[in-house]
């Protein structure tokens, strides 16, 4: 039932109306009492802080403490030794949360002094970790004094450990300690209070006492009230006065103190809301990169040498973490201002392509492509491409040996996109690069050359085909493959010849999904070589495939012939050849090279009835 | 002198508690607006209500809700509301209001069908404004609600009784001048080279946001404080502090209000890259001292650059020292070619660093300007580029009167603001201290007064401001009332 106040205050005393506290006894924390004018405490600090007191229903029993300070020890160490969802650690931490637990069944707070060596309650020292791995010490020397828990730590206690975890790894040099670590954190269960250090030593100003004998001239006042008002004429008066209201103040008028005028309305407030929203949003890099751009384009040699000298630190800090965009933005505009011409000094400009000289620096590369290698950084392929593209023609054998060395299949694919954007700027080099001596560069250059569809770099792929390498040759056929123009055919024709299988059979291949006509009397002669009869089925199947491709009306007759011929003593050939010459059939796609399959549809041998039966079911375009 | 250095203790668990009990009153009186008492929405506000109220019940033993002027008390802890609750402080605070309730008290008897009545009843419409606590506390009493108690608005009787006490004022004058110290040590390393401690720069803002979010007028009180040898230094802290206090205002949380004060510290970094000849010099500036002077936000952008021992760039930080004189519409300097839209923080900076640059005495200003006539310019020209809503949000802080002027009054005394007036429709009547008497007198005890006292007899008040004047005139340091 609400009641009508009893006295003044009464409302108030809210003491009186709480549960009185049990006493304390010798085993309970001691009574936390901070009053508000300054007192010696136990430990011997002149505090001065506001009231805190804790309410202690029964007894601490301190079997349970100490099981509380063993779990936490237990729990720091597990911390150091796993990762935060490691089942062990988790583990340690869930006994760490029964053990406050236990401790809210007979207290509802826990207050600790931390000493160097170990957290102390009611005179007994506590130890948690040894050394440098006392967690007493890293609060110590912090200058934290005392620690307060409340139930539903318990919830916290994640975020507790982690932060004992990460204030352990800063050093003194860190911008970090233990203070600012919690302050950010804000803790709902958990007070602290600590020697501020700042403060030690510290030159406070003395008050100005006041005697009884001062005093201020009236004269003074009257003529500080008098010193504007004898000039001002009635019209000049605000418009409150004009109308006879009093003046509140000699700058100030009545109008001035509108509600309105001060308080924010909700629709401000929202406004308010969203505009810290975006400041929040706000890509601060992006508008300091501007701030950066724009004052280096002002006229003053120094500045601008600074401000080279500060993009030439951000640079690595960008690409160490994988920042690409930010990377590449810093070489766009710079690129933009050195181009202009009239904007850098000329100590500057020197200054500003010597930075993009050393971008192209192998020791950055390397670095760069082993951050990526590792997945320390990932950024997409078009970032990639952007920001290679401003590197000079010297980085390009490195980025094309890490291309085709990747392990990374992913990243491979990146790096190729990536890299094209800096062969088509280079091509000269990119041809020279396939004429070096080490097979990987050749290889991945001949690779970009043919992505690229570089066509005058036919001749310097074919002269691949003369390695010793065979994946080097393959590699040359593949690329010849992509360039297509007549001299890449040439080279192809060559490397039907080949030592090794592979090439031979990519070479077979390429001229046949080509169509290239001037192949056939080649391709016509292969195939009725005894190299290509001594070869196995794949082999075999390549070079008549390729073969129909580009056959012709005699190269049809001379398919049927094979597949449905017979020799002197009336045998046919021998069925896999017939079954190739059926697959050659397949690809001409002519009514009389259909009509030739049609006549061995009745065969017996399965090989070749089934290479038959493919053939006519393939429909093939026009030709 | 301190001798050793005190204790400080971290924020209670009061904070979270009592937003999280404004949250769900607002819920329930919502849910109760819209639906029946047994819808399940309904049922499920209170069982929140109830669960919050009993949780601080069970921590505090007692739940004691206070409205006095536009803030809430939980506990006689002052509630910080920010930017996504303020919606719900401004309707639990509004139906407070309407029926004059100042304090609702729940004990530990409390419970859950004792909420339903009360919420009911303050959604209610209100009787006429002398009678509508009489009538709502008898209504309540009628209704089936027990272990509540509610109390009338006591306004500022209670806001007198809670000017900053001895400890406060302490905590704020030690944070003040460990922060001028910071300043002084971090702006002369980074002049001379050297590295800097960041870490003490850390806690000197830190503790600059707590004792504004504890109690912004001891915080205040101390740019009062204005040394001019130590100008340069001082104007960064209180910078820092007018800055925060925006920030406060504005509802920003804990973290972005360091971020902001962090940024506010280093405004004008800059300063100490240029020739300290430009910076000090009496009177006005030449067209190229004056081009020289315009370059310090550019300088200040790439001194924090240099300021090694930072773990992570100070982007924030570099575009508050950047942009600060930029001007809402980008008419100030330094000039931009790129897209650019200085946002809220460094419009905040410009006004704190506006407000405090006017009414500082430096080398070039032997008198500075009454800073309500500085309120009044900046809030009213456009063409000084200030953001007119933070400039309201200013003065809803620090009132039209700012803590530390001096003002004569009309009975002839000289009195200093010491606050503002806990009614926000009473602004223009701050709290004060009388000094000096109407002879001239100075008080060895200064006495408290609330301007907005009016004398029974005549309905007037009992004092008025005649006018602001400079202290200095009379060989006064209001700081001394501040410390």
């Amino acid at each position: 039932m609400a009641t009508e106040s009893e006295s003044p205050d009464s409302g108030l005393d809210r003491a009186a109306r709480a549960p009185a506290p049990a006493q304390p006894s010798a085993d309970s924390f001691p009574n936390f009492d901070l009053s508000l004018t300054p007192a010696d405490d136990h430990a011997g600090h002149t505090t001065a802080v506001r009231e805190i007191t804790d309410a202690v229903p029964g007894i601490l029993d301190s079997s349970d403490l100490q099981n509380l300070f063993n779990a936490l020890d237990k729990a720091v160490r597990a911390r150091r030794l796993y990762q935060a969802n490691n089942p062990v650690y988790l583990s340690f931490l869930s006994h760490l949360k029964d053990a406050f637990v236990r401790i809210w069944a007979q207290a509802n707070s826990l207050t600790v002094t931390v000493e160097e060596h170990g957290f102390l309650w009611n005179d007994h020292l506590y130890s948690v970790g040894e050394g440098r791995d006392n967690l007493a010490f890293q609060f110590y020397k912090d200058g934290i004094r005392f620690l307060t828990f409340l139930p539903t730590f318990e919830q916290e206690i994640e975020r507790f450990m982690d932060v004992v975890h990460r204030v352990r790894s800063l050093d003194s040099s860190s911008d970090d300690d233990m203070v600012t670590v919690l302050w950010e954190k804000e803790f709902e269960a958990l007070q602290y209070s600590y020697v501020d250090a700042l403060a030690e030593g510290l030159a406070l100003p003395e008050l100005t006492p006041v005697t009884e004998a001062q005093r201020i001239d009236p004269e003074l006042i009257s003529t500080d009230l008098s010193g504007g008002a004898e000039e001002e004429q009635p019209a000049q008066q605000p418009y409150s006065q004009q109308q006879g209201q009093p003046p509140v103040a000699s700058t100030i008028t009545r109008e001035d103190f509108e509600e309105t005028l001060y308080f924010l309305e909700p629709a401000e407030l929202e406004s308010l809301r969203k505009e810290v929203e975006l400041e929040w949003r706000r890509d601060l890099k992006t508008d300091v990169l501007n701030a950066l751009f724009d004052r280096i384009e002002d006229p003053m040699p120094e500045r601008q040498t600074e401000i080279l000298r500060i993009l030439r630190q951000l640079l690595p800090a960008f690409l160490g973490r994988g920042d690409l965009q930010s990377a590449s933005r810093i070489l766009v505009e710079l690129n933009a201002i050195v181009q202009a011409g009239d904007v850098l000094g000329e100590e500057q400009t020197k200054q500003a392509q010597e930075l993009f000289a050393e971008l192209s620096d192998p020791a950055v590369l390397t670095q760069l492509l082993k951050s990526l290698e590792e997945g320390a950084i990932d950024p997409s392929g078009g970032e990639l491409g952007v920001f290679l593209q401003h590197m000079g023609s010297g980085s390009l054998a490195l980025l094309i040996r890490a291309t085709e060395t990747s392990g990374v299949a992913a990243l491979q694919l990146r790096l190729r996109s990536a890299v094209e954007h800096l062969g088509r700027s280079y091509p000269a080099k990119l041809m020279e690069l396939i004429r070096s001596d080490d097979d990987v560069i050749a290889v991945g250059a001949a690779r970009l050359s043919g992505q690229m569809v570089l066509t005058e770099s036919a001749s310097a792929i074919a002269g691949l085909l003369n390695r010793r390498t065979a994946t080097t040759r393959k590699a040359a056929v593949e690329a010849l493959v992509q360039l297509r123009s007549s001299a890449a055919m040439e080279g192809l024709q060559h490397a039907l010849d080949d030592d090794d299988r592979e090439v031979r059979i990519a070479a077979a291949r390429g001229l046949g999904t080509l169509h290239y006509q001037p192949a056939r009397s080649r391709l016509e002669e292969l195939i009725q070589s005894n190299r290509l009869r001594d070869s196995d089925l794949t082999e075999k199947i390549a070079f008549f495939e390729a073969y129909g491709a580009v056959a012709n009306a005699e190269s049809v007759a001379m398919l049927d012939r094979m597949l449905n011929g017979r020799n002197l003593l009336r045998q046919k050939a021998v069925p896999e050849l017939r079954a190739c010459a059926a697959m050659a059939l397949g690809k001409v796609g002519t009514p009389a090279s259909r009509a030739a399959l049609e006549k061995a549809s009745d065969e017996n041998h399965p090989m070749v009835r089934n290479a038959v039966f493919k053939a006519l079911r393939q429909e093939l375009p026009a030709r | 002198m301190t001798d050793r250095a005190p204790l400080v203790q971290s924020e209670t668990i009061l904070q979270p508690l009592g937003r999280a009990l404004v949250t769900a009153f607002y819920a329930a009186g919502q849910a109760l607006k819209l639906y029946p008492i047994e819808n399940a929405t309904v049922q499920k506000a209170l069982d929140e209500l109830y669960r919050i109220i009993r949780r601080i019940i069970d921590r505090e033993g007692v739940v004691d809700l206070k409205l006095v002027g536009d803030f809430l008390f939980l506990n006689d802890a002052r509630l910080r509301l920010d930017l996504s609750d303020y919606l719900a402080f401004s309707h639990v605070a509004g139906m407070l209001n309407k029926h004059g309730v100042g304090e609702i008290e729940f004990d530990a008897a409390l419970v859950r069908e004792d909420l339903a009545p009360l919420i009911s009843l303050l959604l209610q419409e209100a009787g006429p404004e002398d009678t509508a606590f009489v009538r709502f506390r008898d209504r309540l009493a009628l209704s089936s609600a027990r272990n509540i108690r509610v109390e009338p608005s006591k306004g500022a009787e209670i806001e007198q009784s809670r000017e900053p006490d001895d400890h406060a004022k302490q905590a704020a004058k030690l944070t003040y001048f460990q922060s001028v110290q910071v300043a002084k040590e971090v702006l002369t390393d980074m002049r001379l080279g050297k590295a800097v401690n960041l870490r003490r720069v850390k806690r000197a803002v830190q503790s600059i946001v707590d004792q504004v979010l504890n109690n912004e007028t001891s915080m205040i009180g101390m740019t009062t404080l204005r040394d001019y040898d130590q100008y340069t230094f001082t104007h960064s802290v209180n910078v820092c502090i007018f800055s925060v206090v925006i920030g406060q205002k504005l509802g920003l949380t804990k973290i972005q209000l360091y971020e902001l004060g962090l940024g506010a510290l280093f405004h004008d970094i800059g300063k100490m890259r240029i020739d300290p000849g430009v910076v000090n010099k009496a009177g006005g500036l030449n067209d190229e001292e004056w081009f020289q002077m315009q370059q310090h936000p550019t300088e200040g952008l790439l001194s924090l650059f240099s300021m090694r021992g930072l773990s992570e760039m100070p982007y924030r930080a570099m575009l508050l020292a950047y942009e600060h004189h930029m001007k809402l519409d980008q008419s100030g300097y330094p000039r931009n070619k790129r897209p650019r839209d200085p946002t809220l923080f460094s419009r905040i900076v410009a006004t704190a660093d506006g407000f405090d640059a006017a009414t500082s005495k430096r080398s070039y200003q032997a008198q500075p300007w009454p800073p309500d006539e500085v309120m009044r310019e900046m809030r009213d020209n456009p063409k000084r580029g200030y953001d007119p809503l933070l400039v309201k949000a200013f003065i809803n802080v620090t009132g039209v009167f700012p803590v530390g002027t001096l003002c004569i009054l009309d009975t002839q005394e000289l009195a200093v603001v010491i606050g503002r007036n806990p009614d926000p429709t009473r602004l223009h009547q701050p709290m004060m201290k009388i000094i000096a008497d109407w002879m001239g007198m100075m008080l060895p005890e200064p006495i408290t007064v609330d301007l907005s006292e009016v004398d029974p007899s005549t309905g007037r008040p009992l004092r008025t401001i005649l006018k602001t004047t400079d202290p200095d005139r009379y060989g006064i340091k209001v700081s001394d009332y501040f410390a």
